[in-house]
């Protein structure tokens, strides 16, 4: 029995017994109460507390309602071990202790110039221009800050309308506030049978059947496309023409012109996710081509920074209202302050100015990783942000994972984004700006190299 | 009967259907087509356009998913009235006139000294730990973050856990990821009878049935809940028990108690929106009651400031996967900046500063509640920041809002808070606290007193 433990009663409010269930739970969690502690008898805290045996009772049964305590009939209540935790989705999986070097997720340059340009901006909003932003803004975004992306896409080749602008909370949100514009639960999306949009997440959410269509290097296959539209008359194509992630495609000028045809004639809406179009400036956005049939979808994530959740949806006319509506059915809207915060980072230049940084080292790195790794032709394209590293024929993803992690590397197997029923493609991503350092990243790639040999001779000989 | 509309197809291309889909849309748009127009039959249409009936009808239901026309089997089709409903009345346009008082919506621009305060931590982020929050944001907000998260709601949920508190873009949000992390597409989920406008906007969203639950004036009645819990399936039921939404409804911890109760026998989760919550010190959320079975949200919208756009959820272990998922899939990850200013603000006692100089805004302009003609104020409850305003027999909730819009006040009729299809009652929600100038919601409660006296001047709602 510890010593004489009191639960703190006086400061909670609400019935008795609930305070008494509360104040053990906090001294649960703060470690006061261990598991194996034996509690008060109920007589006893009834009477140090001045309560009722009644309450005393009903405090305990919820506590052991709730997974506390347990109570055994003759031996008194004992505080229970305490509850495993909830698991945790992919993403924040806690990085094993064996993993030297991570390339599973994009994190932010420790060297890049985003932080430092963001605390600028944020610095020279004066305190009344600040109050003012607070107030809520119109909902599709203060024409201010509208006119800052459309800036933006302009540079990417777009001729963008600040009127066809609506702000997002990032890409992934104007993603999925124009899908669930287009296509009600149980419609149909295409889009590319190997893609990073967590398609089974968003259709969870959204009830959308994401179908999966073939795509090679160059991007979403034009034959298949054609016949995944006839076959599934489909709400919305969603595809990712520069830099698609994970496989690193860029669509060439003649395969982009033909997806557009294609969609034109089926009078199908086209989705392009444009983050990485400022690696590739010199190929036109799908929205370039079919300004009135394609949602262009980007933020600042890779061009800048992930941090300030900076994104843009540039519409067709008649689809700008109702996105705005997923917007504000989502999340009301984008923080004025972040997105004046954004509009001073665009206008300024800073923008460019990181996109350059970014673009200069993702180009580096591409060449770092060519230089180290095997049979680059499934790389994806120079200069991209991510290397598909495509496994030989018998190498299962599975197997070869478990062999990269034990050398201290990590990724994400192609598997993981495959949509639907689509096989597990047989590759594995590496995100090249991933580790801290170019050193890093070409000692983790000596080591995806020299495991890729080892499991090629093993099962070669398997 | 109006002049005959014909959809003018020729000019567009592409598939037929949403040719006269977006010729519709379009008249619609313009006015040539008002709320309350009947439309042509799928045969009559057909015969006119030389296309066959299978086109009309999928351009009729192009339309009717975008929620423009709505059509009754026997009755035909009708342009809706989007005044009132979710999505439409949901619209936050630029601010009007300056001397147009808006109580329509509860987005305070009235928060007093807590704009400079955010202002100043916003501004003192220095490079170093802008670096630091983009380095790393995990899906439920970065660790430091939640546990501010857990201060600033603990009074409120008893426990709070940082391992299990979520961070939003928003209570708006908030309620996107607790509905479709526990109610799928289809599904049903219960609401009380008259509930808060976003929601009707998630489900509308997510495709997701809405069902309504009775109330009196003290929140959903038990009986009625347990009911509702046999007939429909529901997977979880939004509500806001303390300061309710639209009626200010305080529920009594009894009545707590015996919703808890039922909703535990028929495994149904609760999401408890206690946005209001910081308003009150005494009531006793849902959560503590039923912490396996509640997904508590709040936000700083009322209590701080809307335009930083951040919520806290606290979730059941069970269900934290799942709700995470659902940020994953929509908004990817909530902006750690206005986490972290929130933090910042929770930490050196600004926002509680903020919350209090908010309460004291809602006790002192309930006198101009109390002095409102025939006691029409008098079910408040105390504290509140919103008026459920019961009007005069026969006086329609958008006619009076309607005038009362003519007069430069915004008020929100009683048909934004109904479910589609039900029996709308005579009244309106007055946000008395969202506008900034006392004196202006002072002279706008005379106005309010006047409409109210002389209802011959409120307009007959036009049909």
């Amino acid at each position: 029995m510890i010593r004489r433990w009191t639960p703190e009663i006086g400061a909670r409010g609400g019935p008795r017994y609930l305070a008494i269930v509360e104040a053990i739970a906090a001294d649960v969690a703060a470690g006061r109460l261990a598991p194996g502690d034996r509690l008060p008898t109920h007589r006893e805290l009834a009477r140090r507390l001045g309560l009722t045996i009644g309450t005393v009772t009903r405090a305990y049964a919820e506590a052991e309602g709730r997974g506390l305590v347990a109570g055994e009939i003759g031996r008194g209540t004992y505080v229970r071990e305490r509850p495993a935790r909830a698991v945790q989705p992919i993403v924040d999986r806690p990085v094993a202790p064996t993993i030297r070097y991570d390339l599973t997720v994009a994190r932010a340059a420790p060297d890049g110039p985003a932080a430092a340009m963001l605390a600028a901006r944020l610095a020279e909003i004066g305190p009344a221009e600040a109050a003012r932003l607070l107030d809520y803004a119109p909902q599709a975004g203060a024409a201010r800050h509208r006119a800052a992306a459309a800036a933006f896409l302009a540079a990417g080749g777009i001729e963008a309308d600040p009127a066809r602008i609506v702000l997002t909370n990032g890409a992934h949100h104007g993603v999925l506030a124009t899908l669930v514009t287009l296509a009600r639960p149980r419609d149909a999306v295409l889009t590319e049978a190997i893609t990073f949009y967590g398609a089974r997440a968003m259709s969870n959410l959204s009830g959308l059947r994401f179908v999966g269509v073939a795509a090679d290097r160059e991007g979403i296959d034009p034959d298949a496309l054609a016949e995944a539209i006839r076959r599934h008359a489909p709400r919305a194509v969603l595809v990712t023409p520069s830099f698609q992630n994970p496989t690193g495609s860029v669509m060439p000028r003649r395969r982009r012109e033909r997806i557009v045809e294609i969609c034109l004639s089926a009078g199908v809406t086209l989705v392009e996710d444009g983050v990485h179009d400022f690696l590739e400036t010199s190929l036109p956005p799908l929205a370039a081509l079919a300004p009135e049939h394609c949602v262009h979808v980007t933020s600042l994530s890779k061009a800048f920074a992930a941090g300030p959740r900076f994104g843009f949806v540039h519409a067709p006319r008649r689809l700008v209202d109702a996105i705005a509506a997923a917007v504000r059915g989502s999340s009301i809207m984008v923080s004025a302050l972040v997105a004046e915060a954004g509009a001073r980072l665009i206008e300024s230049g800073d923008v460019a100015r990181a996109a350059a940084w970014h673009a200069q080292r993702l180009r580096r790195r591409h060449a770092i990783a060519a230089s180290i790794l095997p049979d680059a032709a499934g790389a994806g394209a120079p200069g991209g942000p991510h290397w598909w590293l495509r496994l030989p024929r018998g190498l299962v993803e599975d197997r070869f994972m478990a062999a990269l992690r034990a050398a201290g590397v990590d990724a994400v197997a192609g598997g993981e984004f495959a949509v639907g029923a689509v096989a597990a493609p047989g590759a594995v991503r590496l995100v090249l700006g991933a580790p801290p350092t170019d050193d890093d990243l070409a000692e983790a790639l000596r080591r995806v190299a020299a495991t890729l040999s080892a499991r090629g001779r093993a099962d070669g000989r398997g | 009967m109006e002049p005959k509309w014909t959809p003018k197809i020729e000019a567009r291309t592409g598939p037929r259907y949403l040719a006269i889909a977006e010729e519709m849309v379009a008249a619609i748009a313009a006015g040539r087509l008002k709320p309350g127009r009947r439309l042509p039959t799928h045969r009559e249409l057909a015969r006119r356009l030389d296309v066959t009936i299978g086109t009309v009808t999928r351009a009729y239901a192009e339309v009717e998913r975008r929620g423009l026309i709505s059509g009754e089997v026997g009755r035909g089709t009708y342009v809706r009235d989007r005044s009132a409903d979710g999505l439409g009345i949901f619209r936050i346009d630029a601010p009007a006139a300056s001397a147009f008082v808006d109580m329509s919506r509860d987005m305070p621009t009235a928060t007093g000294p807590a704009l400079a305060r955010i202002a100043h931590h916003a501004a003192a982020i220095s490079a170093g730990d802008m670096a630091e929050l983009f380095a790393c944001n995990p899906t439920a907000g970065l660790a430091p973050h939640r546990e501010a998260g857990a201060d600033w709601i603990e009074s409120r949920v008893g426990v709070a856990d940082p391992g299990r508190i979520v961070l939003a873009s928003g209570a708006q949000n908030a309620i996107l990821l607790a509905v479709s992390a526990l109610v799928g597409a289809g599904d049903v989920l219960l609401v009380e009878s008259l509930t808060f406008y976003g929601v009707k906007s998630t489900a509308n969203l997510l495709g997701i049935r809405l069902a309504a639950v009775e109330m009196d004036r003290h929140g959903i009645l038990p009986d009625a809940l347990d009911a509702a819990c046999r007939m429909r399936a529901p997977k979880a039921i939004y509500m806001t028990p303390t300061y309710q939404i639209p009626t200010s409804a305080m529920m009594p911890l009894d009545r707590r108690e015996a919703v808890v109760e039922t909703c535990r026998r028929h495994g149904v989760a609760i999401i408890e929106d206690d946005n209001y919550g910081f308003l009150d010190e005494t009531s006793v959320s849902l959560a503590r009651l039923a912490p396996e079975l509640c997904v508590y949200l709040t936000s700083m919208s009322k209590s701080v400031s809307a335009g930083l756009r951040l919520g806290y959820l606290q979730v059941p272990p069970a269900m934290l996967e799942r709700v995470l998922a659902a940020l994953r899939a929509t908004t990817y990850s909530t902006m750690p900046l206005a986490g972290e200013i929130a933090a910042r603000m929770i930490r050196a006692g600004d926002a509680a500063r903020a919350a209090a100089w908010y309460r004291d805004l809602a006790r002192r302009r309930a006198a101009l509640v109390a002095a409102l003609p025939d006691g029409r104020g008098r079910d408040m409850t105390p504290g509140s920041s919103q008026l459920w305003l019961k009007l005069p027999d026969g006086t329609s909730d958008g006619a009076f809002a309607a005038a009362a819009r003519a007069r430069g006040i915004g008020v929100m009729p009683a048909a934004a808070f109904s479910l589609d299809g039900a029996p709308v009652p005579a009244a309106v929600r007055v946000a008395f606290c969202a506008p900034d100038d006392d004196a202006a919601v002072a002279r706008a409660f005379r106005e309010l007193a006047g409409l109210l006296a002389a209802p011959a001047r409120v307009a007959p709602a036009a049909r």
